[in-house]
């Protein structure tokens, strides 16, 4: 080895410890200003078990300061970025969030040929529930009715549920009285449906049961529902029509502004759907073709039932139907009340009508029967809260009387303001009803109609 | 080198005391918002207050009036006692909304927001109980967001922690107008009632599932005249049946009043229903109030389950309002069953005296009556149905008293009878109790088809002095003889 390559080496040497020193003495002073850059990282993780396909909320999550390098790559930090999405997989208290763990969509549902992806988890979604608002957005100010359509034509035998939110359509939504391709329709309280201000259509916002036929009540297909929520015709569009077969179900519906409540279809014999209507409140539109239900078939039942602003409450053109707790309610409005000699709470133009505990609240006729009608009226109440226009008239007959009433009052809380309030008027004497404990009183009626019929004196 | 790095950390720590700086003005201006925020959500309720409050303030001879200052500062949670407040004299004209003028409107309460040392304090700014630790976050976080989907409780609030849930629940629907809270399986402690606004475009809609359970806390206390868990409309009043969001509801669930509060008051709002609840231990199951509407306040209670608190003012239904509809009730434990007033039908509910009160009443009709009641029956009230002079018909009613208890054992009760009575029965046990189908005295009412044995009945039954002509009293015990 010659002096030249000694040298070489030796500066070498010099060099390399020249950077061990320094890269050590940078170590060094790296580590003493380390306090203020902490290894440490506050990063969001699973407070408790968090089932495949639930929603990820603050409650389910902590934030926790752990050692930067114990992390996973792509971990998650900030729990705003988990909030609101679902879990993909099954996760456990401890576990970190990374992109492939969570997803913005409630997961599918699992398909029925693959039961390992059923994993017991209850949420809407896997109990058969269609989430209206994985697929729609409410609350957009647009037209939804194509993609809702759209929804329910490629979820035959589903129950599809619409969440909270303003809903806009600008034409009939319907479904199929296949029972094959039937979808039951389940609304949360303030899903909220309204027409588009270019709404044209002579039909139903709702019309259930319009496409297909289906005839018989075997098939379970034939059996569905509409629930909650609120149907608003903003006077001028109708709300729900139920129309050709079926076993229908129309539930803890508001309806408001509609020309027509409900309307289900019948042909003259009375064939049609088969419709049970319970605890629905119709607001009508104030004007005088507003009509709150318009039963055309024979054999539903209308119960708990609250009828604001038509001009008639109830109209049944349908015979064997059974009315229980209605209470039809008549509101005064300019331009509409000048029709209200003409409003009726019950209009029956069919027969063997059964009412029971229905109330007409002001209407200027009560019940009023047409001449084929002979049904029963028990326990049923007129008041008028309003001396306006003078005449009230408990019931009314076209014709002969022919129908049973009993315990059933007309009565009115102004009886010393010059009121006329007839119990019974019949357009032709005769007929084989009968009248019995009833409350009114006699000295305020002029019409003696129902002497004819009486079997009791009224009560006073 | 060295140099560097202190200057680094230096700058560093500089940098965090800016970023400090600016978080905590974030954080104040956050604080400040969700104040104005809140101010604004309570706004129609305390205005009205506040409005009172200002008709109603007492001047001195000088022409000022006394308000609450606080004496020192009163961070976020303070209790509000004499020690750390007190009465000053001030102007009426300059003085905030909301402002407190009598130390007891606010003794007891709790500061939402931090106060200082000479603030007003602003009962819009107070809280009924101790924020807890956790809502701060929360109410930051998820109970300002609000969504297009289901309020579901859960997502924002835990069940099942023994803790007050009051002020969590009451900020959800605060921050929720118009929407439905959905609550799953578990127990929510709250200690005052949960108010709800009965305007359409803020009212709160109640679902529950079949195990949730909305429970009266330890430290219950109710406010004034809202003594229910659930008080629908009382927030903010409106009569209103035409705008979309004017039905709301209770469904599902139950309400346990751990015998200290009501279950559900309706103070305003028309058409609210009350649905396939169970609501027990409570001093009254329901209260329907006098509506704003002249007492049309046209409630419908539909399957429902009471089970009172078997106290002497324990009542099932309480009904002030017109136009009420009650169906499917049943109703135990309670001294009356229920008390209704004008205009309400009632079909389909029995009410049982479990808690074997003397002198009990199955259903007590008052106001003008206009009640029909089809299919209900009483068991072992001394008195099934006390109608008073009230107008009304019962149908297929039915009065039975199978404990044998009481002093007197009354099915229909009536000063001057102006009702029908129509089909119904009485069942009298055997025994020394005095009977009567009806008692009355005077008035146009009727019996028509009643239904009892008349060998058991005392000399004040006075059933055949209302019996229409030709028709009888059918007595069972004929068909029991040939059974």
């Amino acid at each position: 080895m010659n002096v030249k390559n000694i040298k070489i080496t030796l500066c070498c040497l010099a060099l390399c410890i020249l950077a061990c020193i320094s890269f050590v003495s940078c170590d060094a002073i790296a580590d003493e200003s380390a306090p203020e850059v902490s290894s440490k990282v506050e990063v969001v993780r699973v407070l408790e078990n968090i089932d495949k396909g639930v929603k990820i909320t603050n409650a389910k999550i902590e934030v926790v300061s752990v050692d930067k390098d114990s992390l996973p790559p792509a971990t998650i930090l900030s729990k705003d970025e988990v909030i609101g999405k679902y879990a993909k997989i099954d996760m456990i208290a401890g576990d970190y969030f990374t992109p492939v763990k969570i997803t913005d969509k409630r997961p599918e549902t699992p398909s029925a040929d693959d039961p390992t992806e059923d994993d017991g988890v209850l949420n809407f979604k896997d109990a058969g529930y269609v989430i209206v608002s994985d697929y729609v957005k409410a609350d957009t100010g647009t037209d939804v009715s194509d993609a809702i359509q759209k929804l329910i034509d490629e979820n035959p035998n589903k129950t599809l549920y619409f969440p909270d939110g303003v809903y806009l359509i600008s034409k009939p939504i319907t479904t199929s009285a296949d029972p094959s391709k039937s979808v039951s329709l389940e609304l949360s309280n303030y899903a909220h449906f309204k027409p588009t201000e270019d709404w044209s259509s002579e039909e139903a916002m709702f019309r259930l049961g319009a496409t297909d036929m289906a005839e018989g009540i075997v098939n379970e297909g034939n059996y569905y529902s509409l629930t909650g929520g609120i149907i608003d015709g903003n006077k001028i569009a109708d709300a729900i029509s139920v129309e050709n077969a079926g076993i229908v179900s129309l539930r803890y519906i508001s309806i408001k502004g509609a020309v027509v409540g409900i309307h289900v279809k019948g042909d003259e014999q009375g064939r049609g759907p088969r419709t049970d209507i319970h605890t629905v409140n119709i607001v009508g539109s104030l004007t005088l073709d507003s009509i709150g239900a318009l039963i055309e078939s024979n054999g539903n039942t209308l119960t708990n039932m609250r009828i604001a602003s038509n001009q008639i409450a109830i109209k049944l053109c349908g015979s064997d139907n059974f009315l229980r707790n209605l209470h039809p309610l008549y509101i005064f409005g300019s331009g509409f009340s000048e029709g209200y000699m003409e409003s009726v709470a019950f209009y029956d133009e069919g027969t063997r009508n059964f009412y029971d505990n229905c109330y007409n609240d002001q209407f200027a006729i009560g019940f009023y029967m047409s001449k084929d009608t002979a049904s029963v009226y028990d326990c049923c109440f007129n008041y008028w809260y309003s001396p306006n226009y003078y005449v009230h008239i408990g019931f009314s007959a076209e014709g002969q009387f022919n129908s049973i009433i009993r315990s059933t009052s007309v009565d009115t809380n102004h009886a010393s303001s010059g009121t006329r309030c007839e119990f019974l008027i019949v357009g032709e004497k005769g007929g084989k009803g009968i009248i019995q404990a009833v409350y009114f009183n006699p000295e305020q009626v002029s019409d003696d109609a129902y002497l004819d019929y009486i079997v009791d004196e009224p009560i006073y | 080198m060295r140099q560097n790095a202190k200057k680094t950390a230096l700058s560093r720590r500089l940098l965090c005391a800016l970023l400090c700086i600016a978080f905590l003005f974030g954080a104040l201006m956050l604080s400040a918002c969700d104040s104005s925020d809140a101010d604004a959500s309570v706004e129609d309720g305390s205005e009205a207050v506040t409005d009172a409050g200002k008709s109603e303030f007492t001047l001195d001879e000088n022409g000022m009036v006394d308000v609450l200052v606080f004496l020192e500062d009163a961070p976020k949670g303070t209790r509000i006692t004499s020690k750390n407040t007190e009465i000053v004299k001030m102007d009426p004209t300059n003085l905030p909304r909301n402002v407190v003028t009598d130390l007891n409107d606010a003794r007891g309460k709790y500061t939402s927001k931090d106060f200082f040392a000479g603030d007003y304090v602003i009962e819009s700014r107070l809280l009924k109980s101790k924020p807890l630790e956790i809502s701060d976050d929360l109410i930051k976080q998820d109970i300002a967001r609000t969504d297009n989907d289901y309020i579901v409780v859960t997502d924002f609030i835990k069940a099942n922690t023994g803790d007050d849930l009051y002020d969590n629940l009451q900020m959800l629907i605060n921050k929720n107008p118009g929407r439905t809270l959905y609550f799953p399986d578990g127990e929510y402690l709250i200690s005052h009632p949960l108010e709800t606004s009965s305007k359409p475009a803020s009212s709160t809609s109640f679902y529950l599932s079949g195990g949730a359970v909305i429970r009266a806390h330890e430290k219950w206390k109710a406010d004034g005249t809202k003594r229910a868990l659930i008080c629908f409309g009382s927030l903010s009043e409106e009569n209103n049946i035409r705008t979309p969001g004017s039905n709301f509801y209770i469904m599902g669930g139950i309400l346990d009043g751990k015998g200290r509060a009501d279950g559900v008051s309706v103070d305003s709002g028309r058409e609210t229903l009350i649905k396939n609840v169970v609501i027990v231990n409570v001093r009254y199951g329901i209260h329907i109030k006098d509506g704003i509407n002249n007492g049309s306040s046209d409630s419908d209670i539909d399957d429902v389950t009471i089970i009172g608190n078997g106290t002497h003012n324990s009542y099932g239904i309480v009904t002030v309002g017109y136009d009420n509809t009650i169906s499917n009730a049943r109703i135990y434990n309670t001294k009356v069953g229920m008390q209704v007033s004008s205009g309400t039908f009632v079909a389909d509910c029995t009410v049982e005296n479990t808690a074997k009160i003397e002198g009990g009443t199955g259903f007590l009709c008052s106001g003008t009556g206009d009640a029909w009641y089809s299919d209900c029956t009483s068991i072992d009230y001394d008195i099934a149905f006390d109608i008073g002079s009230t107008k009304g018909f019962y149908k297929q009613c039915n009065a039975l008293w199978p404990s044998n208890m009481g002093a007197q054992h009354i099915a229909f009760k009536a000063t001057s009878l102006r009702s029908a009575i129509i089909g119904c029965s009485a069942d009298f046990p055997e025994g020394e109790i005095p009977s009567a189908f009806l008692t009355a005295s005077g008035g146009s009412g009727k019996v028509v088809a009643p239904v009892f044995d008349t060998t058991k009945v005392n000399g004040d039954d006075v059933t055949a002095a209302y019996l229409e002509e030709g028709t009888v009293i059918i007595t069972p015990a004929v068909i029991k003889k040939e059974d």
